[in-house]
């Protein structure tokens, strides 16, 4: 893992954590407020953010590289 | 006037389609160029390729019904999305480097190339074409409802589902005469209608929602909900998403789209432009469907949702243009799968076992197409159970193509004997067990018949590979193949990339 790469890819795997630990989507579930959005709603599209972060990161991270 | 409005829009998108594939029109040279579009098309077309078969219709029917009913527990194809361009993204140079060095048109190809072997070659091309029968059913299905929808409910189902299928024929023409590049041509077009249009209507309509009243507070709190561990089936939503995850790359018109790019560079640029755009337009389409939940329109005919909503916040205009969007997604899926249908049972079933020009294999390419498309049309017209039954069979099936995918790809594992074992064991097991669970197993905590079956497949992988290992040919072979990961490019890759 190259500097450039480290964030992208640390940002991905926690995005990937939340996205598929069933006691992450349990402890998600419902409909309590976080910063205004429903918790499993705010849960969903932090983990979705992260997820595009992480790949866009990459891309740009790893663009530096000749690849055809 | 507002039917001929709503259908006026869709024949105006439709003429438009089909003026932009007469324009591009070129004759394929070769069977190559037939299945994978002479490996020529850049990021951009490629994002929009993936997207249009990632994301069929079927997401503004089955995706908005199912939300509206089982509220978050429908929101498992977005992370999937995401996740499944990863996947292409950490795949392309492997796959587009063999595909590319030994001129590989479809994923059967490469897993007979990966194991050496024309039986894993066969049973991955019949698995993948047993998949991708449901969808076709459905893209015909949900254009049925597009144009019983537009016609505020004149025109009957069945009625509907005949315009639907003779437009999806007519526009099979251009399929069969210009194959894979005139479906990437045309799916940039249809791909900017059904997400872009299609994300700045999402977003028109949650507003209108949201100043009506229909906020969060006025979604049904048990919509907000995942099953959880006081549940019979706690992990439900884990077991759809992680399917779909591994299903993604599986599909074989998806996988297709790393042969299609100019290069290692396109295919990841393309995974790099696609997430941000299934992002806004999975998100926003998701958070649409749950808020319309608390419509009562919508919550007595949830499948129909999308239109519903359509109707009421703007009339015969909106009701047209929300058509568009569900028509083109159906339209770039159909197209893509049918084509992939083609290719593969020309190309790893019968180009198998007969030796066949580049002509013949494009001709029966050709006549498959054709016949697909005519068979998928009559199943489409007669009364089918769920949606969301279908696209999750559809799922299960293709899954089992991950262990010797994945495993072929990323590792020098495993052996034919255990890849085409794995495969049959784990459609076996999976029909034993959709028939009676087809969502969830209640006695498997929630997990999902295919994976179940996808372990099964993945013991009888490991097995075999353990109890007859390769020789000492066969490891050099695989050496060989994984050396070639990193040499330089081919030269075909290079004249390529200077194309589209």
């Amino acid at each position: 893992m190259t500097s450039r790469t480290r964030l992208p890819i640390l940002v991905f795997g926690g995005g990937l954590i939340l996205a598929l630990l069933p006691p992450v989507h349990w402890a998600a579930s419902g409909a309590g407020l976080v910063l205004g959005l429903p918790r499993s709603l705010f849960y969903l599209f932090a983990s979705s953010v992260l997820l595009t972060a992480g790949v866009v990161g990459l891309w740009f991270a790893d663009g530096a590289r000749e690849d055809t | 006037m507002a039917v001929a409005l709503t259908y006026g829009i869709v024949a105006v998108f439709f003429l438009a389609v089909v003026a932009i594939l007469q324009r591009a029109r070129i004759r394929d040279r070769d069977f190559t160029d037939f299945a994978v579009a002479g490996r020529s098309f850049g990021g951009v077309y490629q994002a929009m390729a993936f997207l249009n078969t990632y994301i069929p219709g079927t997401v503004f029917i089955a995706g908005v019904g199912l939300i509206a009913t089982k509220g978050v527990l429908g929101f498992y194809q977005l992370p999937a999305c995401l996740l499944g361009q990863l996947t292409m993204y950490l795949m392309a140079r492997r796959v587009w480097t063999w595909g590319a060095t030994y001129d590989l048109r479809t994923q059967s190809d490469l897993l007979g190339l990966r194991f050496d072997s024309r039986a894993v070659r066969i049973v991955a091309s019949l698995v993948g074409v047993l998949a991708l029968l449901p969808f076709l059913v459905l893209a015909m299905q949900s254009l049925g409802l597009v144009f019983s929808a537009l016609s505020y409910g004149r025109v009957g189902f069945v009625a509907a589902v005949v315009v639907g299928v003779f437009a999806m024929t007519i526009r099979q023409i251009w399929t069969v005469n210009m194959g894979m590049r005139g479906i990437v041509v045309s799916d940039l077009f249809q791909g900017f209608i059904a997400y872009c249009v299609g994300s700045v209507l999402v977003v028109g309509l949650l507003v209108w929602l949201v100043t009506r009243g229909f906020g969060f507070a006025a979604v049904a709190p048990t919509l907000y909900a995942f099953p959880g561990p006081a549940t019979p089936v706690p992990l439900a939503y884990f077991s759809l998403v992680f399917t779909l995850v591994l299903a993604s790359l599986c599909f074989p018109d998806l996988f297709i789209r790393l042969y299609t790019g100019n290069g290692v560079r396109s295919v990841k640029q393309a995974a790099a432009i696609g997430v941000p755009l299934a992002l806004v337009f999975l998100g926003g389409l998701n958070l649409l469907a749950l808020l319309a939940s608390a419509v009562p329109a919508v919550a007595a005919a949830p499948e129909r949702g999308w239109f519903t909503l359509a109707a009421q916040a703007g009339g015969p205009l909106t009701l047209g243009l929300a058509g568009t969007v569900v028509f083109a997604a159906s339209m770039g899926n159909f197209d893509a799968t049918v084509q992939s249908c083609g290719a593969q049972i020309a190309n790893d079933v019968l180009g198998t076992y007969v030796r066949l020009t580049s002509a013949q294999l494009t001709l029966i390419a050709r006549i498959a197409i054709g016949v697909l498309t005519i068979a998928t049309a009559i199943v489409a017209c007669l009364p089918l159970p769920q949606l969301f039954t279908l696209v999750l069979f559809g799922i299960q099936t293709v899954v089992q193509l991950s262990v010797p995918l994945y495993l072929g790809i990323f590792t020098r594992f495993g052996n034919a004997a255990g890849a085409v074992g794995g495969m049959v064991a784990g459609i076996a097991t999976l029909l034993a067990l959709d028939l009676r669970w087809p969502i969830a197993i209640p006695w498997a905590w929630g997990l999902s018949a295919g994976l179940l079956a996808l372990a099964v497949n993945f013991a009888v992988y490991v097995v075999a590979a353990l109890v007859v290992p390769q020789d000492a040919a066969e490891r050099e072979r695989v050496a060989r193949l994984f050396a070639e990961i990193g040499a330089p490019k081919p030269a075909t890759a290079l004249t390529a990339a200077s194309g589209e």
